[in-house]
């Protein structure tokens, strides 16, 4: 396991959490300490990332351990959630509301006088770029919209740690870019975020700092830099895809490094595994210059934590 | 719908903090969880399905008027008919399961509890305000349709401006909401404890309300109607003959009427207790 570097007072943290739903483990006597700043919580889907985060903000309540956020019992304590943001997974509203309304709504349900909670909540409907649909009923709103409303209704009342549960699912590119923006710039105002993902280099965007957790158990935590040299031990594996998959195979595997090429059986393509990535990366660019081996793609198979989780829970 | 990414603006540069909320209890924030609830409760469908069934007792007053020769002779027997059984009997405590079952329920189920959950209100506060809404709901469509009753029944005579409107309207309304008070803290307590409270809560209104409290003995102290009937006789003078009450051995209008608040209170409480301590699951799309 990657030893946690940050040594400031957590600002969330488990000590040996267990939670059950009847026979189904959610967490795994976990045990964690979260530092202060942007962390990306990372797992594939059922990992337990949701059931973290329910548990993180008081909805659920721990069947062994304890869970303590800002220094204070985190389930069912009503003050603590004044500190608190979170941005939940599931794509559920008040439809009928507008996107106004709705944040005004979660604005003085957070404690905000009604003027500042207008206030309030147009200044974030202009932060995350919904001013001009805000006036509109969220049901007739995209999903875009959607995750950037769900985001304003997490930071109208300025929380000191803010719980993303999978933000950036279903968002196009432009929504993802403007999301992934405001997050940053919401560690950058020193408030701490935890933001889960099941897709690495959606975390990497935000943050180099990641908690990998699988079937309710803590993998690993560090710098995601540490998480892929871990990766790095293995043989990586990388799709390519050119005009003649035949003549390419036959020119990689005289390099040493490659330690087994594979003609993929779907969709095209050669399937490499190397020992030394950058290596390969490096001569990959002259390689696809040369006549009868152009390169049409070139895809890591190892981005997805699938292949990270393969690595770390079966070295 | 969807839309074009360009049809967003681009997220603002400043993100300025506001002014953060204190760390009291905010009365404004239950107050605005009471009328986003109520409004809830208004613009439901089934606010429109009980509003159709309450007009099903001006409906046969109606007829009544219109195909029965004798109706002058009779309006006394109607009104304790429609007013004095099938209102109190049946549709009220109806209503109060109709809403009341749902008022938890369908936040879970929308999945839109999250968003009440993670607020600095305490938990039993959060289902009071649901109470409170579901109550005030009910007993405004129970006034409305019970006025609109006793117009389609005393409509054209005497006393109607004088007496059965303002005065005898009101009067049959304050038990009516007074009874609603009692039915939305059962259903309400009932909805957090099983999963088919519809079905329950008809067999309750059935077994308990609609046979027990008609029986002469003793269950029938743990119907509410039984109170609401004994407060009928006593404060509006009404005498009901088959509802076999003889006033002499029932409890006075004060008891009745603490024993229906402390129902309700009680109810209501240990339901907002047990919501405040109840773990509430929401899916998530993953299940993770």
């Amino acid at each position: 396991m990657i030893p946690a570097t940050e040594k400031a007072p957590p600002v969330v943290e488990f000590r040996g959490v267990s939670k059950w739903y009847g026979n189904v483990i959610g967490v795994n006597k976990l045990t964690l300490g979260v530092a202060p700043g942007i962390t990306g919580l990372l797992g594939p889907n059922g990992a337990g990332k949701s059931t973290f985060l329910q548990l993180a903000t008081g909805q659920l309540r721990a069947s062994q351990g304890e869970v303590r956020v800002l220094g204070r019992r985190a389930w069912n304590n009503p003050s603590l959630n004044r500190d608190i943001g979170l941005c939940p997974e599931q794509d559920a509203f008040y439809e009928w509301m507008t996107g106004r309304q709705f944040v005004d709504f979660c604005a003085r349900l957070g404690g905000l006088p009604g003027p500042v909670a207008r206030e309030a909540t147009a200044r974030v409907l202009d932060e995350v770029g919904m001013t001009e649909h805000a006036d509109r009923a969220i049901g007739g709103y995209s999903k875009g919209m959607r995750q950037r409303t769900k985001l304003a209704q997490a930071v109208v009342h300025d929380p000191q740690v803010l719980f993303l549960d999978e933000p950036l699912t279903g968002t196009d590119p432009v929504a993802r870019r403007d999301l992934v923006a405001i997050i940053r710039r919401y560690g950058e105002l020193g408030r701490s975020v935890i933001l889960s993902s099941h897709v690495l280099h959606e975390v990497e965007a935000i943050t180099p700092r990641v908690v990998l957790i699988n079937r309710g158990r803590l993998v690993a935590e560090g710098h995601v830099r540490e998480i892929r040299d871990l990766i790095d031990k293995h043989p990586h594996r990388i799709v390519l895809k050119s005009e003649n998959d035949r003549a390419l195979a036959a020119k990689l595997v005289a390099f040493d490094d490659v330690v087994g090429v594979e003609l993929a059986r779907v969709q095209g393509g050669i399937l490499v595994e190397t020992r030394s990535p950058d290596a390969f990366y490096g001569r990959l660019s002259r390689i696809a210059l040369e006549e009868g081996t152009a390169i049409e793609r070139v895809e890591s198979d190892d981005d997805n934590l699938d292949a990270v989780f393969r690595y770390l829970v079966n070295p | 719908m969807s839309s074009t990414p360009a049809a967003l603006g681009p997220p603002q540069a400043t993100l300025d903090r506001p002014a953060r909320p204190s760390g009291r209890f905010s009365f404004g924030a239950w107050w605005t969880l009471f009328r986003v609830s109520v409004w809830q409760f208004v613009r439901g469908r089934r606010l429109l399905a009980l509003g159709a069934l309450f007009l099903l007792p001006a409906g046969l007053a109606l007829l009544a008027r219109y195909y029965n020769p004798r109706y002058d002779e009779n309006v006394e027997a109607t009104e304790e008919i429609l007013v004095f059984y099938m209102i109190p009997q049946a549709l009220v405590p109806l209503s109060a399961l109709v809403l009341a079952s749902g008022m938890i329920r369908d936040e879970v189920e929308g999945q839109t509890i999250t968003y009440l959950l993670i607020r600095p209100l305490p938990r039993p506060s959060i289902y009071a305000a649901k109470l409170l809404a579901a109550w005030c709901v009910c007993a405004a469509l129970s006034a409305v349709f019970l006025a609109v009753t006793l117009a389609a029944i005393h409509w054209g005579t005497s006393d109607f401006w004088g007496e059965i409107l303002p005065k005898r309207a009101a009067q049959v309304s304050a038990l009516s909401a007074l009874s609603l008070l009692v039915y939305v803290a059962l259903f309400g307590g009932l909805s957090l404890l099983v999963r088919w409270v519809l079905l329950f809560g008809v067999g309750y209104i059935v077994v308990f309300e609609g046979v027990f409290a008609n029986i002469d003995f003793m269950v029938r102290r743990l119907t509410v109607l039984w109170y609401v009937r004994i407060l009928s006789e006593r404060w509006l003078d009404l005498h009901v003959s088959s509802w076999t009450i003889n006033l002499s051995e029932a409890p006075s209008g004060e008891e009745a009427l603490w024993t229906l608040l402390g129902a309700a209170v009680g109810l209501g409480g240990a339901a907002a207790w047990l919501f405040g301590r109840r773990e509430i699951t929401v899916k998530t799309p993953e299940g993770g």
